[in-house]
């Protein structure tokens, strides 16, 4: 077992050494920190995953409000029907990968709410990417994986209803390529460091919303 | 319509003998929801990364065990079976689209965690971290570290290979490791 297999299967799971690791940890300081930082590490996930408990068990049902059920049923159509349209044109593969990626995340669509900036930050920072102070209200935030790479995945509130924007600074497009159909449209654009996808329903206007993240996006190095 | 279920009362535990079946049935319940209560609600919330859905979440999921309590047998098996049923639980309420919002929250906010041995802030931090991990990876760690599943169990609970659930633990370590040492 050579230390980078080590580090490796230590790094799945570190609270439970074999007999064989164990050997390699006794014989390598290199390899006996890191498992040493690994488990001050783990006893930090484990305390931050105990968030505290709300709610007291059981209680009668209630109610959800029907909120934008119609909407939110639209978007997902779309994100189907783009990945159908997707596919015949170039950056095709990519497009496509947005298109079902949308459609594997619906709830991105039906928030309304802003999210909390430190969330946002964590997440668009994980992508080495800063969102400048005066952006647009973002509803949702999750960091996913599209292709091989880390993906910051928001929803952006307009007067029309929601966007979704997908940061790609991993995928380089040529040019701007757009998308419509029944009502419901994307744009790939070319950002600065790879790309960005928008996607919104027909009532919403991309551009907007192109051209706010494309003033207050900031690549971090 | 739903049970009237109420949380067990800490004194008044029920003596076996002169039980009726609901009663004992309730008891049974009662444990169950006193007992697990909380592990299914943070499962719920590392899902659903949101404290009222999880709340939602966690609720149906009890009122579905209710449903189901006879079957129950060996207790063992209780937990890894509720948590089955939050995840679908987290699941349909996606495919129904009854829900009200998302938004990621500060946890802490909700209430003190004086009894932890690691500040708040470095709990917001680390609680960050984890919202930047994409959700195939932030599973198998929440089922790892907070339930002490083995990767086994892992891999028949999100239906993917054990060797699967060992690449995910090790990118999730390896990407948490990045994104807090970088921020500090
Ligand atoms: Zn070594």
């Amino acid at each position: 077992m050579n230390h980078e297999e080590l580090k490796r299967s230590v790094s799945a799971q570190p609270m439970l050494l074999t007999s064989e690791q164990r050997e390699h940890l006794l014989n390598c300081s290199e390899c006996s920190s890191f498992v040493q930082e690994l488990q001050v590490l783990e006893a930090r996930i484990e305390a931050a995953l105990q968030v505290p408990v709300s709610g007291v068990m059981p209680k009668p049902m209630r109610g959800f409000s029907a909120l934008p059920f119609g909407l939110a049923a639209a978007l997902t159509t779309v994100a189907v029907l783009l990945t159908a349209l997707l596919v015949a044109t170039p950056q095709d593969a990519l497009a496509r990968a947005v298109a079902l990626h949308m459609d594997h995340e619906p709830q991105a669509l039906v928030s309304e709410q802003a999210v909390d900036l430190p969330a946002l930050s964590a997440v668009l920072a994980g992508a080495h990417i800063a969102l400048l102070p005066g952006g647009p209200t973002v509803t949702y935030v999750n960091a996913c994986q599209l292709r091989g790479h880390l993906t910051p995945h928001l929803a952006v509130h307009t007067s029309n209803g929601p966007v979704v924007v997908l940061m790609l600074p991993q995928e380089r497009i040529a040019k701007r390529q757009s998308f419509s159909q029944l009502g419901l449209h994307g744009m790939l654009v070319p950002m600065a460091r790879g790309s960005m996808a928008v996607v919104g329903s027909g009532a919403t206007d991309l551009d907007e919303v192109i051209s706010l993240m494309s003033s207050k996006v900031r690549y971090l190095d | 319509m739903a049970p009237v279920i109420k949380f067990p009362s800490r004194r008044s535990a029920p003596s076996g003998d002169g039980l009726s079946e609901q009663g004992s049935k309730t008891a049974k319940f009662e444990a169950l929801c006193a007992r697990f209560q909380p592990d299914v609600f943070r499962y719920a919330y590392w899902l659903a990364k949101n404290r009222a859905l999880a709340e939602d979440i966690a609720q149906e999921t009890f009122l579905r065990a209710w449903r189901a309590i006879d079957s129950l047998l060996e207790p063992e098996s209780v937990r890894p079976w509720l948590l089955k049923i939050a995840r679908r639980e987290h699941a349909r309420l996606y495919e129904r689209k009854r829900f009200e919002t998302i938004d990621i929250e500060d946890p802490v906010a909700v209430s003190d965690e004086g009894m932890s041995v690691f500040p708040s802030e470095d709990l917001s931090e680390v609680r960050a971290a984890l919202f930047t991990l994409s959700d195939d990876y932030r599973e198998p760690l929440v089922l790892q570290v907070l339930f002490g599943l083995t990767t086994s169990e892992i891999a028949e609970q999100l239906g993917i290979e054990q060797g699967a659930v060992l690449t995910r633990l090790c990118r999730a370590r390896e990407k948490l490791r990045v994104v807090l040492s970088g921020e500090k």
